[in-house]
């Protein structure tokens, strides 16, 4: 033969299973030819994938009752992913294992409003709650472990107790060493075998601080939250507080960066969060707006990716450290104001502790599925993922994605706020226009910052 | 030595190749050009021209001076070839012959152009030739390919600092007036400067061409004499160097000097190493769009560039870091993705069907069907078939998209489903009425018919499923498989879409054209072109009323309209001709050279192979879309009746051939797309796949508003609003303009006027404006202002002020008036007139 002619035959066994019970064999063609309308297709299961985000946003978990009063206390433990205590106003602490969701022990610790909750750190062994009575107790762990109802309550006793002369605000143990530190009208360095503080550390001001949070990266640094509206920076090596910003509002808790040591965020009266540079306090790194009423409790995410935190006005935003508006918001009916939020140690759900006398557990994303997956169900999110970050800047899906759902009364709050700083903005524009000099021009950055003290 | 020479000179055209593209982006484009020329898309191949022209123009100078060095090489080249041995130039030519093997085929002007282009761009014109040369001579120097990279970086190196290219060239310069033993001298410098080593590389360069010996036949002399003067235009100063050294030197003097430097080189080498990273990295950095590498073969850069998908964004000009950071990052992954892709394409399992002639005199339109079906595999025959179906003809058949199944339609009413591959009838009915087209739905389970008056949608068992009674008298039916639309158009010129799986009409457009019974679509973008019997194709998107876009084709009427997978051809058949067109630029590519008969139909192959019916013959035509062919790559011919429709059978080297008596399936090697994509289209696939896949279509389904001609809109930015708010501001900026100038218009009248205000007056009476005054007088305003009614001793006071004024004023103007009659009659106020006052005293 003087011609050689090939053409295409396909071997059924190549293309076809040979049983039932085996999988379906798959060819793959990467030429972008036999793919037609790729963008337009992609675009749209982007979109299916958001919808979809949508629709399996569930993000509460479930609700703990058994104190009977508001929880204005909650500290995960740095050691068991499902240990939590929590205090409450009516000075009774509990201690609660989320993955059974319970409580595990409760003692009554105070017989006034507990003010702060903190537990040794490393290893976790004991926790200390200061009060309005002016006294801090140190608690054992393995020392409550018993029935909660049980007559022994009356036997529980606190390992040793401090008695401060001066009121105490707050308190936050070292991430390393046996010491920890209490606001108020000065702040206290405690040890925990010495009765009395062996440091005291002022601005040489009257204001009394109240939340007190240690750096975990820089172990000796810690930042305080004053009545004088400050925000100040102390150092346990050098003894003496290190500068102090104060701002137009009062600062109600504070929070560190674990993965970026020298950033921390402050949770502001006036509904914003602000991320600060500890070196630079004269600007903010970034306002995190969104809350409609003040924000009461901020806590990142051990990954440093994230915080959450929550407000009076009922809800609860989760934010990206570098994002001006919140990633989610989460609310129930029956949560009424939130005093604390706190991210678990595997930053995958969120506590919180509100006035209604319940603790609530959250997923920290809404849609992510809690049981495991398996490799190709994996492998399809990632995919939906690169795709929604891809086609995430088209109107339409940007607009689902960044939906959500507010009470009636928030979201008419909401419009209010914007429609007020709308105005307040126009007002600015116009008097910048008509009489410049009457006009200050502040970044807005450094807007609700009144003066930095060294 | 010589043994040894020769082996590096086997080498040396795959280091060329490596080394000049990576010296610099130019020369990068350069190769890009060549490369892309042994498959160009056209607008490729325009861009390039078009720059290489702009470049040009750019520096004219350059030029010149260049193509002085080049006329004075090809001098001194001919001088040489008659005082020295043929066999050294030759040698020479030979390498550089291996590297320009690619541009063999190509005109001298293309080359020029080529080379041209390669000086232009780079910032010192006048080195960058002599920096390409050096790093093809280098290579030939250190043979071992360890050193060759070394030198390559090395190249690199060298070609970023201009001091010491400016250093070269000077000693160059020098070299030019000095004769060959100042070079000796400096050879014998040990290179301590990298600047005086590569004063030598020409030499050593020369050396080794001419050491190794082979005879030329006549052919390849003539190549070597092209491929000689390219090569010399480059290296216009080196060469001169080179050649000047050549005419004295003799070959020992010069391979000492060679053995010398060859020991050295090594050593520098090793010295550079840091510097030479670090330019490496920077050259990494420049590589950030998606260009492909140079090593690779042709083959591959032709995948490479399919699967990048576009030549990606350049972040050099982006400010903002973080955007420019993920850009980088983004351009990565696509890199990344298409490396991938071509090496799991390299695990396909099929290959294509080919026909091979071994005696070439013999062309493959010989080849009867007979003849292929004797080639083929038992196993295959059955994929050439005839169906006899005398009673209800004449038939049309449809594929589905998988290829599995075959509709056949006959005119006359029957109706027959079958799954061709095992020869399996699903169904078969007759509709008792006149059957004008099929089409089949989203898969094999439903299909349309348009019959007399509506149009039908049955299922495989052959029930009767819908009656869309708002597709009458329709001819032809098509369905958007990935839009869910079944597009229609008839006898009353109204072009359709309806959605399928609701129900709802997506788009309904009136063609304005008359009756219509040529509809196809382009499977690239899902438009609907229409032919119509003036001749005109329209193309048509359901959200749009009026047509995307009209062509004037045919002077007669467009039988069968047919548009390649990629989008980019469109093929149109009238009675007597068939034309190949480029849709992206509206423009007739070429025409069939010849047809046996009318042409009813056509259809183009997913490997674009354009088949056409021709009466009662079908002509199958390979690679006609690029170029024109003088005759097919097959035929076949029925004998008697005519062919009503041709249709090639997706993901299979087969077309069926639908006529007047039944149906005719042939087998074309080479037709079909070997390779399938189970997620795309399947014909294995089982009935849970099946409606697997149906409802993930149905989850994916393209809303109608998305068909228009470029489907790549959506990941790009809206260009075209900006280009709207420009035109809008333009337009602005035009009527602010004209705006202004009437209002300047009117005030230069209004200055010009002052004096009398009653000519002012009735000239602007026209245009109805306040007057508005030039220099604000405060008292003329403060009277103004005043009532006017009363009479008060202020008033009286500011008019009286405003009256000594005007007196003031005119005293002013006499006087000055006095100053100009004093001026022109020579006279002055400050004494007598002089000569020399003019330099004191302005008068």
């Amino acid at each position: 033969m003087d011609t050689e002619i090939k053409i295409i035959s396909r071997r059924r066994k190549k293309y076809v299973r040979s049983t039932n019970r085996d999988i379906n064999i798959v060819h793959r063609n990467p030429n972008p030819e036999s793919h037609p309308f790729e963008q337009a297709r992609e675009y749209k299961r982007a979109l299916n994938s958001v919808k979809m985000d949508r629709i399996f946003a569930k993000p509460f978990l479930t609700a703990m009752t058994g104190h009977i009063d508001g929880i204005y206390c909650l500290e995960r433990h740095p050691k068991y992913l499902s240990r939590v205590v929590s205090a409450s106003a009516d000075g009774e602490i509990r201690v609660w294992d989320l993955m059974r969701r319970k409580t595990v022990a409760n003692v009554q610790a105070h017989n006034q409003f507990i003010r702060g909750i903190t537990i040794s750190k490393p290893n976790g062994n004991f926790f200390f709650s200061c009060s309005d009575d002016q006294t801090i107790k140190q608690w054992r762990f393995s020392d409550l472990r018993s029935n909660v109802n049980s007559e022994y309550q009356k036997k529980k006793k606190p390992v040793s107790t401090f008695i401060s002369e001066e009121t105490l605000r707050g308190i936050d143990h070292h991430w390393s060493r046996h010491t920890f530190v209490t606001s108020g009208d000065t702040v206290q360095v405690w040890d925990h075998k010495r009765s009395k503080p062996f440091q005291k550390l002022t601005f040489g001001t009257t204001e009394t601080s109240s939340a007190i949070k240690f750096s975990p990266v820089q172990k000796n640094v810690f930042a305080t939250a004053g009545s004088d509206r400050s925000v100040g920076l102390y150092d346990l090596k050098i003894s003496t507080p290190i500068r102090k910003v104060i701002l137009k509002n009062q600062t109600n808790a504070i929070s560190w960066n674990p993965m970026e040591a020298f950033n921390f965020t402050v949770a502001n009266e006036d509904q914003n969060c602000y991320t600060f540079d500890m070196r630079r306090l004269d600007r903010a790194l970034c306002i995190h707006n969104g809350h409609l009423n003040a924000v009461m409790d901020v806590d990142y995410s051990p990954t440093g990716r994230e915080f959450v935190t929550a407000s009076y006005d009922h809800t609860i935003r989760i934010f990206n450290i570098r994002s001006i508006s919140s990633r989610d918001v989460y609310h129930t009916r029956r949560m009424k104001r939130v005093f604390v939020a706190k991210y678990s140690g595997d930053s995958k759900f969120i506590i919180s502790a509100s006035d209604d006398m319940n603790i609530r557990l959250w997923k920290s994303e809404a849609s992510k599925p809690l049981l495991p997956v398996d490799r190709k169900e994996k492998n399809a999110i990632k995919y939906r993922e690169s795709l929604k970050k891809r086609y995430g800047y088209l109107p339409e899906i940007r607009r689902i994605s960044k939906h959500r759902h507010l009470p009636r009364v928030l979201y008419f709050m909401k419009q209010q706020k914007k429609k007020s700083l709308q105005a307040r903005a126009r007002k600015y524009r116009n008097m910048k226009m008509n009489n410049p000099s009457s006009v200050k021009q502040t970044k807005m950055r450094k807007r609700f910052i009144v003066k930095q003290l060294k | 030595m010589s043994k040894k020479n020769q082996s590096i000179f086997k080498e040396e055209p795959i280091t060329t190749k490596n080394n000049k593209p990576r010296n610099d982006k130019p020369i990068k484009s350069k190769n890009s050009a060549t490369k892309t020329k042994k498959t160009p898309t056209k607008q490729n191949q325009k861009n390039k021209n078009q720059n290489k022209n702009k470049s040009q123009q750019k520096n004219p100078k350059q030029n010149k001076n260049k193509s002085k060095g080049t006329n004075k090489n090809q001098n001194q080249n001919k001088k040489q070839g008659k005082k020295q041995n043929q066999n050294k130039n030759v040698n020479k030519n030979q390498s550089q012959q291996k590297n320009t093997k690619q541009n063999k085929n190509k005109s001298k002007g293309s080359n020029k152009n080529q080379n041209q282009n390669v000086n232009k761009n780079k910032k010192n014109t006048n080195d960058k030739p002599v920096k390409s040369k050096n790093s093809a001579t280098k290579t030939k120097k250190t043979p071992t390919k360890q050193n060759q990279k070394k030198n390559q970086n090395k190249n690199k190196s060298q070609q970023k600092n201009p001091k010491n290219n400016q250093n070269k060239n000077k000693n160059q310069g020098k070299n030019k007036k000095q004769n060959q033993n100042q070079n000796k001298k400096q050879n014998q410098n040990q290179n301590k400067n990298v600047n005086k080593k590569k004063n030598d590389q020409p030499v050593k360069s020369k050396i080794f061409a001419t050491k190794t010996k082979k005879t030329p036949t006549k052919q390849n002399q003539k190549k070597q004499d092209q491929t000689k003067n390219k090569s010399q235009q480059k290296n216009t100063k080196n060469n001169q160097n080179k050649n000047k050294n050549q005419g004295k030197n003799k070959n020992q003097n010069q391979n000492q000097n060679k053995n010398k430097n060859q020991g050295k080189n090594k050593n520098q080498n090793k010295n550079k190493g840091k510097n030479q990273n670090r330019n490496k990295n920077k050259n990494n950095n420049k590589n950030d769009r998606r260009t492909p590498r140079r090593k690779w073969s042709q083959e591959k850069i032709g995948q490479y560039k399919k699967f990048t998908r576009g030549s990606g964004a350049s972040t050099q000009h982006v400010k903002d870091r973080k955007l420019r950071g993920m850009m980088k990052s983004t351009e990565r992954t696509i890199r990344r993705g298409a490396l991938l892709s071509i090496k799991s394409s390299q695990y396909l399992q099929e290959k294509p069907g080919y026909i091979k002639v071994k005696n070439k005199s013999k062309r493959t339109d010989a080849i009867t069907q007979k003849d292929i079906v004797k080639n083929l595999e038992i196993g295959d025959q059955y994929k050439n078939f005839e169906l006899n179906l005398r009673t209800f003809g004449p038939y049309i058949s449809e594929y589905s998209h998988n290829g599995r199944f075959l509709l056949l339609a006959g005119k006359k009413g029957h109706i027959s489903l079958i799954d061709w591959m095992r020869s399996n009838q699903l169904t078969e009915f007759h509709v008792e009425e006149q059957v004008r087209d099929v089409a089949f739905l989203q898969n094999e389970t439903l299909f349309a018919v348009a019959q007399k008056k509506y149009t039908y949608i049955y299922d495989n068992k052959g029930m009767e499923i819908h009656e869309l009674d708002n597709h009458t008298d329709i001819n032809r039916l098509a369905f958007l498989r990935y839009h869910f639309l079944l597009a229609s158009v008839g006898n009353a010129g109204i072009i359709q879409w309806q959605d399928v799986s609701t129900g709802e009409i997506a788009g309904k457009a009136q063609t304005k054209l008359g009756p219509c019974d040529c509809m196809r679509q382009n499977p690239y973008n899902a438009v609907m072109l229409c032919g119509h019997i003036r001749g005109v194709v329209t193309m048509w998107s359901p959200s749009v009323k009026t047509p995307l876009a009209s062509m004037y084709v045919h002077k007669t009427k467009v039988n069968d309209v047919a548009v390649d997978r990629t989008g980019n051809y469109l093929v149109t058949a009238s009675e007597e001709v068939v034309k190949v067109w480029d849709i992206r630029t509206y423009k007739l590519l070429h025409q069939l050279p010849y047809l046996k008969g009318v042409s009813r139909t056509l259809d183009i192959s997913q490997t674009g192979i354009l088949a056409v019916s021709e009466g009662s013959n079908v002509s199958f035509w390979k690679d006609i879309l690029k170029k024109p062919k003088s005759y097919p790559y097959l035929r076949d011919s029925l004998g008697s009746g005519y062919i009503e429709r041709v249709r090639f059978c997706p993901y299979e080297d087969v077309i069926g051939v639908a006529h007047k008596n039944g149906f005719r399936s042939l087998v074309i090697p080479g037709s079909g797309d070997p390779n399938i994509d189970s997620f795309e289209a399947n014909p294995f696939r089982t009935l849970k796949q099946r409606s697997e896949t149906t409802v993930k279509q149905l989850l994916e389904k393209l809303d109608p508003e998305m068909i228009s001609l470029d489907p790549k809109f959506i990941g790009k930015v809206d260009t075209g609003a900006s280009k709207v708010r420009n035109n809008e501001l333009q337009l602005m900026e035009k009527a602010n303009k004209e705006q202004s100038l009437e209002r300047k218009r009117r005030f230069s009248k209004f200055s010009n006027n002052d004096d009398d205000d009653s000519t002012n007056n009735d000239q602007s009476g026209a245009v109805i404006t306040k007057k508005k005054r030039k220099n604000k007088d405060k008292l003329k305003e403060k009277i103004r202002k005043m009532q006017r009614n009363v009479m008060d001793q202020k008033k009286e006071k500011l008019i009286n002020r405003l009256e000594r004024r005007k007196h003031r004023k005119e005293k002013r103007k006499e006087k000055r008036k006095e100053k100009r009659k004093n001026k022109n009659q020579g006279i002055q106020k400050g004494g007598e007139f002089r000569a020399l006052n003019r330099f004191s005293k302005r008068f």
